[in-house]
């Protein structure tokens, strides 16, 4: 490069050159004399060069201003640097082209070579570097490699702690690893045979000519040196004493080896007693297993051991918790569960999500639901198929008796153990015996399955058997009358320990069909005992089918006529409340057939008079349903249907009879428990308890009497005239009769002689009964529907059918009502005239409209202020991000096609190179053989000339 | 006949007599006597006989309408003899036929009336002087009618069999049933039996009332229903264009008179109430003058209950297209507004016309907010069904009155009116002025209620009147038809795919302490 003008404009050379003067780094430079690099000139040198090298980059950098790229800046941040202000491209581009040397072509120098030797030392390839410089950069890399290795060595923190100075050395090499290596060389069994001396001895025997150990024992003490053969005897005396040790302890090794061989056969029968908790183990193996020591040792020990590695192992427990926190969790699982309820009462889903976000804490972990969503792994042994708490599981086996049997013969049942030990004695001892009993195991077993396979195999024909249950109850009705009839007494003793799982109903009534009804709750305690869900995965189903089986005996107990005490139909209930939480789902579905069911015959009643639609047993499972279910929840597929069912019976039925009316009743009382919680008007329910209560005292025929807003057709009024109290009527007995079960039960056609009378006859007792029974649920709906916004219309029919009665009653002569309902009347009366005073004082009137003002939608155009090209103003957020995204993309694109293109460039530009070596090599090549073959030329042509002279000559 | 059919010995043998006897007759004019003998058999015989004695007389009778022997004749002649006798017999034969209408045996019954309107047609045809001249007997097809309408013996049979094999196709015989029901029904209709005796024996009521009965049936079942077009299809045989029956008009006046004649009985509740069901689509648009129904409608509409909801209609149609003016008749509807209204069947239909009633802008705000207030009183002791129905219903009325806006929202300084005395609500529910109830001045608490209805459909819809009223108009075609047993249906149609939630606590015993239960139930 030459420019053309002179003065200010020189040539780069030219520049280069006065600005190299000018720094002093060309021209006449100091001398340095030996002397000066005696003293260490040439350590000053070092500075030199560095200080060489940035005036050069500094001459460099000031000399083409074209080479410098300036990048523009878009923000002026205060106080950021950034790197790429000012770029040198030509430094750039060297950097890069160092760069691709260094990857790229040596990629391509070792791109056919398949091995070699890398020299990995520090600094080898660095010529930079000095050779002063590469030492110390590799002590140092030494000293590291060492400090890390020693950080985890437990043996020698001491050394670590103090330095090096501690750490004896032999050779280079600490001595501390050469204990190591003593170690690793000393195994017993070879020293055994070999009589060699001991490592230690060896290690301060023979290391003791050293100077450094032995000035350490010299200096130990003034102990007078040994001879050397004392030295010598007390060695061959220490390593004799070690040997006798040695054989001692190998000795006692073997004896209890050979007493775990001997005692092995018992401690294996323990762990193969049971085959059904361990699915690990197969049923043939564990008998190869039993059968196998006894005949030969070897073989089988090897397939057992093999066998033993795929055993479970033992799982640490989780601990065990201390009462508070038991407490504390139920108190956690409790207020959660009540949490759910809540939201499930006002219609929202009770999710599990829902659930673990509120609980993250590790109460959380117990709870159910999240139990529910982890998922099966393989360890699972089954315990995980309780869904409903365990806790309640545990709970109720704590207090559910298991029944007199086994408590009582508990030591009956020993002494026949005992017996049986005595009679078994004999044949234990037969090889026989063990293969007998594992026998017996399969069998065990295989009955087992095969209950399984059944229990599948029904629930296709349960489905039949749901749609023809008219037909099959009267045959169940027979079988547990029967039942009922057994004596109860006597029988105790004979009661089996164990059944199998009734599938139906059928198989239930077969099983406790000769048990009197005490003995039957010991035999469904036994049986939820037996086949507890923890012991197998296919018990959830047994136990499902079982609960469904005990709400099918629970309705036909509730229908038995002489009504079956109590006590035993809460117990029933108790086992099916805590049942149903093993599979909820089926029993669901049970009971949402069954409400379905009694819907059917309840149209068919209401198409066809004459037949009682509800029967005993569908009022006695609507109850249990109000209590097994959340019947707070707003949906609920088994309680929203019920009440639709009850609703429809109380408003449409005509009651005609007192079981028509007491039934009625009741259903009212199973509303009332359904709405304990969620308070939901039921408007059918206080219909017919107020037509009910005016039944009492309002004439049938006198339509202007029964004022109110509750529905009521002439029909129903007339149907009502059992109820009248009249005016001549006395209440004998000075009581009103509490409502009976008895009254419920729909005349029988097959035993019309065990027809109480009373339930037949409506005395004075009994309407004043139901009188009593009306004003005690009008009460429990008072404080029911309180807080309803329209509890005083809902309420003051109540009020004046109240006035009315109490205003009738002394008409009957009060002295013949009782005083019992006189006063509860009376009760009612107040309590009701509070709550509606109550009411009205709080009532005020609606404001259902009140909503949040919604805010004007704005028509201003938009306008920005500082508008930038650069700058998306996309109102679009999403899109935004995206285009922003896809900019991204492509600098980076654009970014990696420049540099794939960079490369190639290198790459052709290393190609060119090598191939001009190639060629220049050659064209050297040839030139040397052609100035070889031209000197040959030119001497044969001299010697040719001279020869032609010389004949010349000649001539 | 098919004789081989009679199994009987001894009816084997009567019939075959009765074949003999009757080609006797049939082949000579000598033997027309034995007419007598078969006579004797159809009168005295048992039912197989009766019943071939009765064919063959009708056969016999037919022949000889043919020849002419049985026409009228003033001459004093041999065949003048011959034809009178032989009427005499003819006459003794219809009376056989007329107690066999009363037989209890529907087959007789059945085939008796064919028999006698086969003897109408003959009549008809051939009795007249003038041949192809029509002339509809009505002497004989009244006493037909009489004896069919009046008793309690015809059975549902021949009553079908007078609808469907004659009157509906037949419009001569329709018409002059018609005639012969309002003649039969007036109260100067002075037929031999009555009157005789001022005042009407228990028999005599029985029969008004079986009269009533099945002269409904059988109008019931006529499916054609007069129209301006002339007559097509005619019992009696003649040429055409020379009839005396007159047109579609004289028809509708027939049809008018007969039902009006008809409405005059004492009716039962139930024919009361099938009549007002399909009075404004079967009876009102076919009568000449609907108006003549008006005394009936208003009396029903008087009478309360169900009757006065299913007057409604009749009267709906009388007041939109016959220009009815009904006073009071909003004061009247808001009284049909009573405690049985959402449990009765007819609710949907009454709501149907109860949205059309209140379709009008320009009604008072007084008077909507009554019935709104009247309506949801009534939701708070409702079905499920009739609840539902309420809600769109006062939804509407709302949203077309947004004056009544202030049943469900008030503020205190609403209209500058001082803070409303909320603790006496001013609504009076035993007022029956519309006016003066002051349903304006209270709010809806009873919708609010619902919205804690059991059932959560009920809950969810009632929840709209808390949300800005920004839906259109409710269709309430869409609400009116539920049931129960649609609920029902509805909830347990498809199979739970989640288990049904379980009660924090399972029970330990059926009833729980402190259950309202345990108070007065005792296992």
């Amino acid at each position: 490069m030459v420019s053309s003008g002179k003065g200010v404009k020189q040539s780069a050379l030219k520049k280069l050159r006065s600005a190299l003067s000018t720094a002093g780094l060309t021209g006449p430079s100091a001398h340095v004399t030996k002397k000066d690099k005696k003293r260490g000139v040439a350590k000053a040198g070092s500075s030199k060069t560095i200080e060489r090298r940035q005036k050069l980059r500094a001459i460099q950098k000031a000399l083409n201003p074209f080479e410098m790229q300036v990048n523009r800046k878009k923000l002026d941040v205060l106080g950021l640097k950034r790197k790429d202000e000012v770029v040198n491209v030509a430094v750039a581009r060297q950097r890069a082209v160092e760069k691709r040397k260094s990857t790229i072509g040596e990629e391509r120098k070792n791109k056919h070579r398949t091995g070699g030797v890398v020299d990995r030392r520090i600094g080898e390839n660095d010529p930079t570097m000095d050779p002063e410089e590469k030492m110390l950069r590799r002590f140092t890399a030494e000293r590291q490699k060492r400090s890390s290795a020693a950080m985890y060595n437990l043996e020698d923190d001491a050394g670590d702690i103090e330095g090096e100075i501690t750490s004896l050395t032999h050779y280079g090499q600490s001595i501390s690893e050469m204990d190591e290596f003593n170690d690793m060389g000393g195994d017993d069994d070879d020293e055994e045979g070999t009589g060699a001396v001991g490592g230690a001895d060896v290690s301060t025997a023979h290391f003791g000519g050293f100077e450094a150990a032995g000035g350490e024992v010299e200096g130990d003490g003034p102990a007078r040196k040994k001879t050397k053969a004392e030295v010598m005897q007390e060695i061959i005396a220490k390593s004799k004493m070690h040997k006798q040790e040695r054989q001692l302890i190998k000795e006692q090794d073997e004896d209890i080896r050979r007493e775990l061989d001997d005692d092995f056969e018992s401690v294996r029968a323990m762990l193969f007693d049971d085959d059904n908790s361990k699915p690990m183990m197969s049923a043939s193996a564990g008998d190869a297993a039993l059968s196998g020591p006894t005949n030969d040792g070897g073989a089988s020990y090897d397939t057992y051991v093999r066998e033993l590695v795929y055993e479970q192992r033992a799982r640490p427990q989780d601990r065990l918790k201390t009462e508070m926190e038991a407490a504390r969790e139920e108190k956690d699982r409790l207020e959660r569960a009540e949490r759910h309820r809540q939201r499930r009462m006002e219609g929202l889903p009770s999710d599990s999500e829902l659930d673990s976000d509120s609980d993250n804490d590790e109460s959380g972990k117990k709870g159910y639901k999240t139990k529910a969503k982890r998922k099966p792994v393989a360890d699972d042994l089954g315990d995980d198929f309780a869904q409903g708490g365990d806790a309640e599981m545990e709970n109720a086996e704590a207090t559910g008796n298991l029944g007199l049997g086994l408590t009582g013969e508990e030591s009956a049942s020993d002494e026949e153990s005992g017996s049986g030990d005595e009679s078994g004695s004999g044949e234990d001892d037969d090889e026989e015996s063990g293969s007998g009993d594992s026998e017996e195991e399969e069998d065990d077993s295989e009955v087992d399955s095969d209950q399984g396979e059944s229990v599948l195999a029904d629930s296709g024909d349960e489905e039949e058997e749901k749609r023809k249950p008219a037909a099959t109850t009267s045959l169940r009705k027979a079988a547990v009358a029967a039942a009922q009839r057994a004596p109860s007494s006597g029988h105790t003793e004979e009661l089996p320990f164990t059944f199998a799982a009734p599938a139906n109903y059928d198989a239930w009534v077969e099983l406790v069909g000769g048990y009197s009804l005490e003995q039957q709750l010991t035999v469904v305690a036994r049986l939820r005992a037996l086949y507890h869900i923890r012991l197998s995965p296919q018990n959830k189903e047994k136990l499902g089918d079982l609960c469904v089986v005990l709400t099918e005996h629970l309705a036909v107990l509730a229908e038995q006529d002489p009504p079956v005490p109590a006590p035993i139909i809460d117990d029933l209930v108790k086992h099916i409340g805590e049942l149903a939480a093993v599979d909820a789902e089926r029993f669901g579905e049970h009971c949402r057939q069954a409400v379905i069911d009694c819907h059917r015959r309840v149209q068919q009643a209401l198409r066809a008079e004459g037949e009682p639609g509800m029967r005993a047993s569908d009022v006695a499972l609507m109850r249990l349903f109000a209590s097994v279910f959340s019947s707070s929840d707003r949906f609920h597929t088994v309680i929203t249907p019920m009440l639709i069912l009850i609703s429809q019976y109380l408003s449409q039925h005509t009651f005609a009879t007192l079981r028509d009316i007491s039934c009625g009743l009741v259903l009212v009382g199973i509303v009332h428990e359904t709405q304990r919680l969620s308070r939901r008007l039921v408007p059918e329910a206080l219909n017919f308890l107020l037509a009910t209560l005016a039944a009492t005292a309002c004439h049938s025929a006198d339509a202007a009497d029964w004022d109110g807003q509750y529905p009521l057709s002439r029909r129903q009024r007339e149907s009502y005239r059992l109820l009248q109290i009249g005016v001549a009527e006395k209440c004998k007995s000075k009581k009103a009769l509490p409502m009976r079960w008895a009254w419920l039960l729909s005349p029988a056609a097959d035993s019309p002689s065990q027809r109480a009378a009373p339930s037949v006859v409506v005395t004075a007792d009994v309407k004043y009964g139901i009188l009593r029974a009306c004003l005690q649920l009008s009460r429990r709906f008072v404080d029911s529907y309180f807080q309803l916004p329209a509890f005083i219309e809902c309420f003051e029919p109540l009020q004046k059918l109240l006035a009315k009665i109490s205003e009738r009653l002394p008409k009957f002569r009060l002295q013949h009502a009782p005083a019992e309902v006189v006063d509860l009347l009376a009760t009612t009366r107040t309590y009701l005239d509070e709550q509606l005073d109550q009411a009205r004082a709080a009532r005020v009137p609606l404001k259902l409209q009140y909503h949040k003002p919604l805010a004007i939608g704005s028509f201003a155009p938009k306008f920005e202020s500082g508008y930038n090209l650069d700058v998306h103003y996309d109102p679009d957020r999403s899109r935004n991000e995206i285009t922003k995204l896809r900019r991204q993309v492509n600098k980076e694109r654009r970014g990696a096609v420049r540099e794939l293109r960079r490369d190639a460039q290198f790459v052709a530009g290393e190609r060119l190179k090598e191939q001009r070596e190639k060629d220049k090599s050659y064209a050297d090549k040839m030139k040397k053989a052609w100035s070889v073959l031209e000197a040959d030329q030119s001497d044969m042509k001299k010697m040719d000339k001279a020869r032609i002279k010389e004949r010349k000559a000649k001539i | 006949m098919k004789n081989e059919a009679y199994g009987h010995k001894g009816n084997k043998a009567v019939v075959e007599r009765i074949i003999q006897l009757e080609s006797n007759v049939v082949s000579s004019q000598q033997s027309l006597n034995d007419i007598v003998d078969i006579l004797d058999i159809a009168k005295t015989g048992n039912v197989e006989t009766m019943f071939v004695a009765t064919n063959s007389l009708g056969r016999i009778f037919a022949g000889l309408w043919k020849q002419g022997l049985l026409k009228r004749s003033k001459e004093q002649t041999a065949s003048g003899a011959v034809s009178e006798w032989l009427r005499g017999n003819y006459n003794e034969y219809l009376g056989v036929l007329r107690t066999h209408l009363k037989h209890k045996e529907a087959a007789i019954q059945v085939a008796a009336l064919k028999l006698l309107m086969q003897a109408v047609a003959h009549e008809g045809g051939h009795a007249s002087g003038a041949a192809g001249a029509y002339e509809f007997p009505n002497a004989l097809y009244l006493g037909i009618l009489e004896l069919i309408l009046d008793g309690g013996e015809a059975s549902d049979h021949l009553l079908r069999t007078l609808a469907d094999s004659y009157l509906n196709l037949y419009d001569d015989l329709r018409y002059f049933f018609y005639r012969d029901v309002a003649k039969i029904a007036s109260p100067d209709y002075d037929p031999f039996k009555r009157g005789k005796s001022g005042a009407r024996s228990q028999s005599l009521v029985e029969e008004a009332e079986s009269f009533v009965r099945n002269t409904f049936a059988v109008m019931g079942m006529i499916k054609v229903m007069p129209t301006a077009n002339a007559y097509t299809a005619f019992w009696i045989s003649h040429e055409s264009g020379n009839e005396s029956v007159g047109g579609g008009a004289a028809h509708r006046k027939a049809f008018s008179e007969a039902w009006i004649a008809l409405l005059r009985q004492p009716l039962t509740a139930e024919i009361y109430k099938q009549t007002l069901l399909t009075m404004h689509r079967r009876i009102i648009p076919h009568m000449v003058d609907a108006t003549g129904l008006m005394d009936f409608l208003s009396a029903a509409y008087d009478a309360g209950g169900s009757i006065s909801l299913l007057a409604l209609n009749g009267l709906f149609t009388l007041m939109d297209q016959y220009n009815l003016n009904y006073p009071q008749f909003y004061e009247k509807l808001y009284a049909l507004l009573d405690r049985n209204l959402l449990h009765v069947k007819y609710r949907a239909r009454f709501f149907r016309l109860f949205d059309l009633f209140l379709a009008s802008p320009h009604l008072p705000a007084y008077l909507v907010a009554a019935f709104v207030k009247r309506l949801a009183r009534l939701s708070i002791a409702a079905t499920p069904a009739g609840a539902v129905t309420v809600i769109p219903v006062i939804y509407n009325l709302l949203k077309a009155h947004p004056s009544c806006m202030q049943l469900i929202h008030r503020m205190p300084s609403y209209e500058g009116e001082e803070s409303v005395d909320a603790e006496n609500d001013p609504y009076l529910a035993d007022e029956g002025d519309l006016a003066k109830c002051n349903a304006l001045g209270s709010s809806l608490w009873e919708l609010e209620t619902l919205q804690q209805h059991y059932y959560p459909n009920i809950a969810t819809l009632a929840n709209i009147f808390s949300e800005p009223f920004h839906k259109p108009k409710f269709q309430l075609e869409d609400f009116l038809d539920h049931t129960y047993v649609t609920f029902f249906e509805g909830d347990t149609a498809r199979t739970p795919k989640k288990a049904p939630a379980l009660a924090v606590q399972p029970p330990v015993a059926l009833l729980r302490t402190g259950d309202a239960l345990s108070d007065f139930l005792v296992l």
